[in-house]
């Protein structure tokens, strides 16, 4: 069988590519030496090493389609925060007038419960991120039920108006 | 730690006031939309107007039943999310009937 060596002494097939040799020591070698660890490794180290990559693993165990998800409802809360900002600039005349007529605290309380309205959309991802972060179907149920509870209504019935 | 403890609580304070000044500009909503043009309207408009007074108080009420055994940062949050998706929902109750 054609070879290539280098003419060191201890050289062996390789298991994998056929033909080829593998330098180095024997296999049965390198696991006799991983099987007794170093002595200076602390036990409770150890523990602590597998504990940490627990957590790891779980905290960054959110699926490429969970994150694509959360690419394109994160876009749509934005789009949705951007039209209702449109309605709200729509109808800021109107409510001037009635944060006008209704007395210096009610005016300001007025002024922010109107304009609060296009942090809905973005609040809610924000929220549903927040809280059920860890659960995939409550997550995907979370963002869903907020597309439509926030949906920018005024939209579809008289568009042209604002937007 | 007392100094987090006490703004959390002012800031829940401050979102319930909004919740009650959201309340009470609805009832104000209902009143001035009966006297103005209550022969005018038909069932639907009285229905979102009642609606309107409804909901701060629903969304509150959910908002403090998704947050429950959560911290307070979390709660703060979903008080403000409900506050929002109230104003969201009036400002969409306004464009329907005017």
């Amino acid at each position: 069988m054609m070879a290539m060596r280098s003419g060191a002494g201890d050289e062996r097939e390789s298991a994998t590519h056929s033909g080829w040799t593998v330098e180095g020591r024997d296999p049965e070698a390198k696991l006799q030496a991983s099987a007794d660890p170093p002595p200076e490794t602390d036990a409770e180290e150890v523990v602590d090493e597998a504990a940490s990559n627990d957590d790891a693993e779980k905290s960054a165990q959110m699926s490429n389609l969970t994150v694509v998800m959360l690419g394109i409802v994160g876009g749509i809360s934005l789009l949705y925060a951007w039209i209702w900002m449109s309605w709200a600039q729509y109808y800021s005349v109107v409510n001037a007038a009635v944060a006008a007529g209704s007395g210096s605290i009610g005016g300001v309380l007025q002024q922010i419960v109107f304009w609060i309205a296009p942090l809905a959309p973005i609040l809610w991802f924000i929220s549903a991120l927040a809280t059920v972060r860890d659960n995939q179907r409550k997550l995907t149920a979370a963002l869903l039920i907020g597309l439509i509870v926030t949906f920018p209504l005024p939209m579809v019935f008289s568009s042209g108006a604002a937007l | 730690m007392r100094a987090g403890r006490i703004l959390a609580w002012v800031a829940g304070l401050l979102l319930l006031g909004l919740y009650g000044y959201a309340t009470v500009a609805a009832v104000g909503n209902l009143m001035g939309m009966s006297t103005y043009l209550g022969p005018l309207l038909g069932p639907l408009p009285w229905i979102l107007l009642g609606v309107a007074i409804a909901l701060p108080m629903i969304s509150l009420t959910v908002a403090l039943l998704l947050a429950r055994r959560r911290g307070a940062g979390i709660r703060l949050l979903l008080l403000a999310t409900g506050l929002c998706v109230t104003a969201a929902i009036h400002l969409e109750i306004m464009h329907l009937i005017s």
